[in-house]
Parts: C-alpha cells; sequence; structure tokens
C-alpha cells in the first residue's frame, strides 16, 4: 500500500510496465518487481476478503428463503464463493500469505470489504436482487481481471470464477422478475431493494477517474479498464435491464454524451438503520473514505461469525 | 453464547500434514474427447482430503474425469534456462 507513495522507480520498474503493456505475461514471483508485487498482491488480497464476506452476507437469506430450492439456490451461491476464495488463498500463499492466519485469526477491522456486501440480507428477494446487480458488477471486474491482467496465473484460475458467477447474475435476473410479478408487495420489496443496492453497486468500482491516485494496477496491467469504464459496462446492462422490466433506477441514457448517467452526484448520505439514500444530502470525499474504511456496522459481527460459529449456529 | 465464542482451533497436523503445506495439482476432462487440462490446485494433508477439496472447489463442470497429483511428484521438464515447472494455477 505504501509502498506505492515511495519513490523506487528504477529502470526494472519501468521496463517491467514496458513489458507488460506489450502483452507480456508473468508466471512466477521470481520474475515481478516490487511495485508489482505489491498490487498484484493487494488487488488478489481484496478480492480473496471480498468473496468469503459474501458468505455471512449471504447466509441469513438461507433460512428466510421460501422454498427448498431457494435454500439450496443461496447454499450453492455461498459454496461457490467460499471455492473462490480457495483459489485466491492458493495464490496468496505463494507470496507468504498463511490462509488459516488470514481466514481465522486476523482482526475482523483489517478486512478489506466493500460496503456493497457488508449488509446481511433480510430476506430472499434482497439476495436476488443483490445477484441481479451487485454480483454482476462483481462479474464485471472479474472478468476484467481474467481478460487482461499479466500475472497469468491469476487471470487463469479466474475463468472458473466468472463461468460461476454468471449463474448467480442469471438467478439473480430470474427472480427479480418473477417477485416484480408475483403481487404488490412483493413488487414494492424488489424495488425498496434495488434502491438500497444501486449506489452501493456504482460505488462498488471506486472513485471517479479523475481522483484516483494510484494508478498501478492500470500501468502494470493487472487490470484492463478504468473505474468510470466498469461503472459505465455496468450502468449500460442494468439499467436497460431496469426499466425493460419498469424497476425505477437513479440513472439514465444521456443521448448528447451518448453514455449513461448517474442521476445524483456520488457521495451521497446512507441512513445505514434505515437504508434508505438521501439522493439530494451530498457527503464530502472524506467522509465517505471514513465510510468505507470503518465498514458498515455488520462488518465486524459478520467476520467474527466466520471466526467463532461453529457449523452455523443459527442457520438451522 | 460463550459456547459459540470460543474461536475455532486448527490442528496444523491434520488439516494441513504439518507445519509445511503440501500441494496437489489438479487436473480433469470435461469428456473423452478433451484433453486432461490443468485446473487449478489445492491443499491437503494427505490423498484422500486432497480429491475431496480437488472435488468441492473444481466443481464448475461436471467432470468426466479428475486427477490430482502431488505437486512434488511432477518433475520439471526443463529446456536450457528456460523453466516450465507446474504453474500455480
Amino acid at each position: 500500500m505504501t509502498s506505492q507513495t515511495v519513490e523506487r522507480d528504477d529502470p526494472r520498474e519501468a521496463a517491467l510496465r514496458e513489458r507488460v503493456r506489450a502483452g507480456y505475461q508473468l508466471e512466477d514471483p521470481t520474475q515481478m518487481t516490487p511495485r508489482y508485487r505489491d498490487v498484484l498482491v493487494n488487488t488478489m488480497h481484496i478480492a480473496a476478503d471480498l468473496e468469503v464476506v459474501t458468505l455471512p452476507t449471504y447466509s441469513p437469506a438461507i433460512r428466510t428463503a421460501p422454498t427448498l430450492d431457494d435454500k439450496i439456490a443461496i447454499a450453492s451461491a455461498c459454496q461457490d464463493e467460499l471455492g473462490h476464495a480457495q483459489v485466491m488463498y492458493r495464490l496468496l500463499e505463494e507470496f507468504g500469505y498463511d490462509t488459516h492466519h488470514f481466514l481465522f485469526e486476523r482482526d475482523p477491522h483489517e478486512w478489506r470489504t466493500f460496503q456493497m456486501l457488508e449488509f446481511p440480507h433480510e430476506d430472499y428477494i434482497e439476495s436476488v436482487v443483490s445477484m441481479c446487480y451487485g454480483d454482476r458488477a462483481g462479474y464485471i471486474t472479474t472478468v476484467d481481471l481474467e481478460e487482461n491482467c499479466s500475472f497469468a496465473p491469476f487471470a487463469r484460475s479466474l475463468r472458473k470464477v466468472n463461468f460461476e458467477e454468471t449463474f448467480h447474475v442469471g438467478h439473480g435476473e430470474r427472480w427479480v422478475r418473477f417477485f416484480w410479478n408475483l403481487n404488490e408487495r412483493s413488487r414494492q420489496r424488489v424495488q425498496e431493494a434495488v434502491s438500497f443496492y444501486f449506489p452501493l453497486c456504482a460505488a462498488w468500482f471506486g472513485v471517479p477517474d479523475e481522483m484516483k491516485k494510484r494508478t498501478d494496477q492500470l500501468a502494470y496491467k493487472i487490470r484492463g479498464a478504468t473505474n468510470d469504464q466498469m461503472r459505465q459496462k455496468w450502468l449500460s446492462q442494468v439499467v436497460p435491464f431496469s426499466e425493460s422490466i419498469g424497476i425505477q433506477v437513479p440513472a439514465h441514457f444521456d443521448e448528447e454524451s451518448g453514455r449513461y448517467v448517474l442521476d445524483y452526484e456520488p457521495p451521497i448520505h446512507l441512513d445505514e438503520k434505515t437504508r434508505t439514500w438521501d439522493y439530494d444530502r451530498r457527503i464530502t470525499w472524506e467522509e465517505q473514505f471514513r465510510i468505507w474504511k470503518k465498514g458498515s456496522r455488520h462488518k465486524v459481527p459478520s467476520i467474527s461469525r466466520l471466526h467463532h460459529e461453529v457449523w452455523g449456529d443459527d442457520l438451522w | 453464547m460463550s459456547e459459540t465464542l470460543r474461536r475455532k482451533t486448527f490442528d496444523p497436523g491434520r488439516e494441513r500434514g504439518g507445519a509445511v503445506p503440501k500441494y496437489y495439482e489438479v487436473f480433469a476432462r470435461k469428456n473423452s474427447d478433451d484433453s486432461l487440462s490443468h485446473v487449478g490446485s489445492v491443499e491437503a494433508p494427505n490423498d484422500d482430503l486432497a480429491q475431496v477439496r480437488a472435488w468441492y472447489i473444481y466443481d464448475q463442470h461436471h467432470w468426466t474425469e479428475m486427477c490430482v497429483v502431488p505437486t512434488e511428484a511432477i518433475i520439471p521438464v526443463r529446456l536450457g534456462k528456460h523453466s516450465t515447472r507446474i504453474k500455480m494455477a
């Protein structure tokens, strides 16, 4: 993290950036420069944390899912996510990580999670909305890594990850449609869940490009697209999907610029307790960074569950 | 409640086969026309658990064949200075 701010751009660093730009892929740590290694490990570290926190986030919905099939669908998605984490742990071990410590002993406050995955699902509708909108956001970032990452073992390992994520997104879409058309109450709940998740998902891709200070991820071709390019890709999928069904989302296609744009200017205020956004109440980026860094009030209890709970105490 | 707050215990001897992790490479094919391909690797203390973990983690397809090979049993074929060792994923 801090090493990126330290000036140590020796000729080897510039030479490696040049080579990866030309399509060169690395196969093991011996081929890396310090800065490359830092930005790669940081990226994989966050990716691993994000896979695991989906478990406490999705698992409450196993209890509340209406049918056995739905319970299996959620449990199966959790199993997929844990499998993805295992693949990333295997890679991180090559860089000196101890998986057991990383997963079970590390202070929950130190986990690098994103706000989108920090709110345990209150019901099955929230889970399918999260799959449809949130897993899609995750999928866009992991596909970018699979297609562009210059560290070949990571890129290869994401084939499996992305293959499975398509099922989550597909499952989410199908059930969002179903609940939208089921009855007035379920339709209202879908709208409520989308209204909560939409700004969380749009923020998944990070700060706007013009604010981005760390650019090593792109310079070393750990990933290929910028935050805004990925956000645009996500908007270009979820806005037409939502409009075709009738779900209201705070974004639209702007004819003039030929791009999808948000109807609000982030960052905005979120009332965590009621899970509602105040679109007119802008907060500063400093406040937003503080909120992201601290995590939601569910973050630490969720991760502690992973550390202490045996066989899912409150699951059955 | 105090019972559930007990931290999970970890016995490296049972789960990892010792202080040093042991790795297995996983190979699989979807059908008989497909080549047997490297799909990833797992850490396991013994052959039995390696099979279980490979099956659990790499379950993205209905494979017709899957095998695990201890990484240390693989002899890399080298051409001059070029390393062709088994890669980590």
